[in-house]
């Protein structure tokens, strides 16, 4: 049976828009609903007679996520607040909400822009500063990744996102902290003048956290999305990364609730912070670590058969191969955006005779281009590069490396790369190459 | 907050430290400055509650009593001595404007 008694909500405002919230409140109340609750993005109301009740949110020092909720400094302060006229509903952080009824006037908690001004910095702004400086830490790193390109980045959904797709974030967070400092400067100047503080209107408060936090909503949507996707092409194990969440939410929810029920000192508490964040990411990593490698370190033994429509090479395929059991192998079929289809199988047979290969078909040739620098760029680094003719194995490009027993070539949006105990500068082991690799794109 | 240094007072200030000339709780408090002031000055709970912690910091009030429920606040010596410099303050302001005006400073330009 629906509930009629009790409503939720979807509850977003950006901090300095925080009054903005009364004018809600104080609408829903007309509508016959009273506050009861407001957690981090929803707001319970409970069913009252439509009635008129004044609302006040104010900003509170000692309500942060160190102190607990039955703190004196709190409890004194609620306390006045209600001898004052002002009933106490909720809190959220520091936000504490407070109503009273507009036929008995209460003077308004705050009455000193200074002093008011003096809390909000003390608390919202600082988080804001913080929530800042982290955001720019993580923007950082993520001009390192550009900088840096790695061609393995295109390989994946989540590669493709992390490179192409969140560097974008820059815009809602750049205009939600722009926002913020010209709020601080407003609040400056208003305190140094003495006029009143700032408070927006609902309507354009509630329009600039709803473009904002969808704008980021999509961005989460899209690394889950990311993440999703290359599970489901081939790559299960990026699941493993998101571990870290479950264990991230129980661990904070473990301190949040030590934080809001004990009274212990501040200094203990920032201790128990610290030593809960470094167990977090050491059970974090141990975790994916642990599954990552078990997952990764399995029997090569398990390929019986590969679907004809692979497009690999096999020992099998080489004229010189020595007819032996395969000892391992492995075959790992990705898909991305922008690198449709991928292959990569390696077998090694009882005699030690080996092959891999790795094939790479691009949206464009631009793609395969930037997929055939980096694995240059990486083969390299391990040995000297010998120029292929590129006519003899129709390609754009190609070169041998270590004694020509691999081959690195790039064709239209192909790229190939081989490594095998074959000389494939022997035309019989190029036609191999040519008529199983390049002849059925 | 606090002038620097709490050096001058503002309005709140001032009247808060007149009210605590006798010992009150932090609601009297309140009620005693609309009451000093005629009504002209209301000090909301936020307010006063800041200003009594940095009052308390900077021993300028001290509290009295604490009975679980109400806390009760007074001043110091210091707090004294600060409320009638700014009283001698004020009423020097109020004397030199009293006799620049009636001697009728402003038209003798």
């Amino acid at each position: 049976m629906r509930d009629n008694t009790t409503k939720t909500i979807f509850w977003a405002f950006l901090t300095p828009d925080y009054k903005a919230m009364i004018e809600q409140l104080e609408d829903m109340a007309r509508q016959g609903w009273m506050l009861e609750k407001i957690n981090s993005f929803r707001a319970k109301f409970r069913a009252i007679p439509p009635q008129n009740i004044t609302y006040y949110v104010d900003v509170f020092p000692g309500s942060g996520v160190l102190d607990a909720d039955d703190n004196p400094r709190l409890m004194e302060y609620r306390k006045l607040c209600e001898e004052s006229g002002w009933h106490y509903v909720t809190s959220r952080g520091h936000l504490q909400f407070f109503c009273s009824s507009p036929d008995v006037p209460a003077v308004p908690i705050q009455t000193d822009l200074e002093i008011e001004s003096n809390c909000i910095k003390s608390t919202v702004l600082r988080s804001e500063y913080l929530g800042m400086l982290l955001f720019f830490i993580y923007m950082l790193y993520h001009v390192f990744r550009i900088t840096r390109f790695d061609y393995r980045d295109l390989l994946t959904f989540t590669g493709i996102a992390s490179d192409y797709v969140y560097p974008f974030i820059v815009i809602p967070m750049g205009v939600w902290f722009v926002y913020i400092i010209i709020w601080h400067i407003k609040l400056v100047r208003c305190v140094k003048n003495g006029q009143p503080m700032p408070t927006p209107s609902l309507k354009s408060a509630k329009l600039r956290a709803g473009i904002i936090y969808l704008i980021l909503a999509v961005f989460v949507i899209i690394m889950f999305l990311a993440i999703l996707g290359d599970a489901v092409t081939g790559a299960p194990y990026v699941l493993f990364a998101l571990i870290p969440l479950p264990v991230g939410l129980m661990v904070g929810l473990g301190l949040k609730k030590f934080f809001k029920t004990s009274n212990n000192s501040k200094k203990n508490k920032v201790v128990v912070l610290i030593s809960g964040l470094i167990a977090a990411a050491v059970l974090a990593s141990f975790l994916t670590l642990g599954l990552l490698s078990g997952f990764l370190g399995r029997d090569y033994d398990e390929i019986e058969a590969i679907p004809a429509d692979y497009l690999v090479l096999t020992l099998e395929d080489f004229p010189g191969y020595k007819e032996a059991d395969i000892k391992m192998n492995s075959l790992d079929r990705h898909m991305s955006p922008i690198v449709p289809e991928q292959f990569d199988y390696w077998e090694i047979g009882e005699n030690h005779q080996s092959i891999s290969s790795e094939y790479y078909r691009a949206v464009t040739p631009y793609f395969a281009r930037k997929i055939f620098v980096g694995k240059l760029e990486e083969e390299t680094r391990y040995g000297k590069m010998i120029d292929a003719p590129a006519s003899d194995w129709d390609a754009d490009e190609a070169f041998y490396f270590r004694d020509k027993q691999q081959i690195l070539l790039i064709k239209g949006t192909v790229v190939i790369y081989v490594d095998g105990d074959f000389d494939l500068s022997d035309p019989e082991m190029r036609n191999v190459v040519i008529s199983k690799l390049l002849v059925k794109q | 907050m606090a002038r620097e240094q709490l050096k001058t007072l503002s309005e709140p200030m001032y009247y808060i430290l007149l009210a605590l000339t006798s010992t009150e709780y932090g609601y009297g408090i309140m009620q005693k400055v609309e009451e000093i002031s005629s009504g002209r000055v209301k000090v909301g709970a936020g307010t006063l509650y800041a200003l009594l912690a940095r009052f308390t910091k900077e021993q300028i009030v001290y509290l009295v009593s604490d009975d679980g429920r109400r806390k009760s606040y007074a001043l110091t010596p210091k707090g004294l001595e600060m409320l009638k410099h700014e009283y001698e303050r004020l009423n020097q302001m109020v004397l030199d404007g009293t006799r620049y005006l009636e001697s009728g400073g402003s038209n003798e330009r």
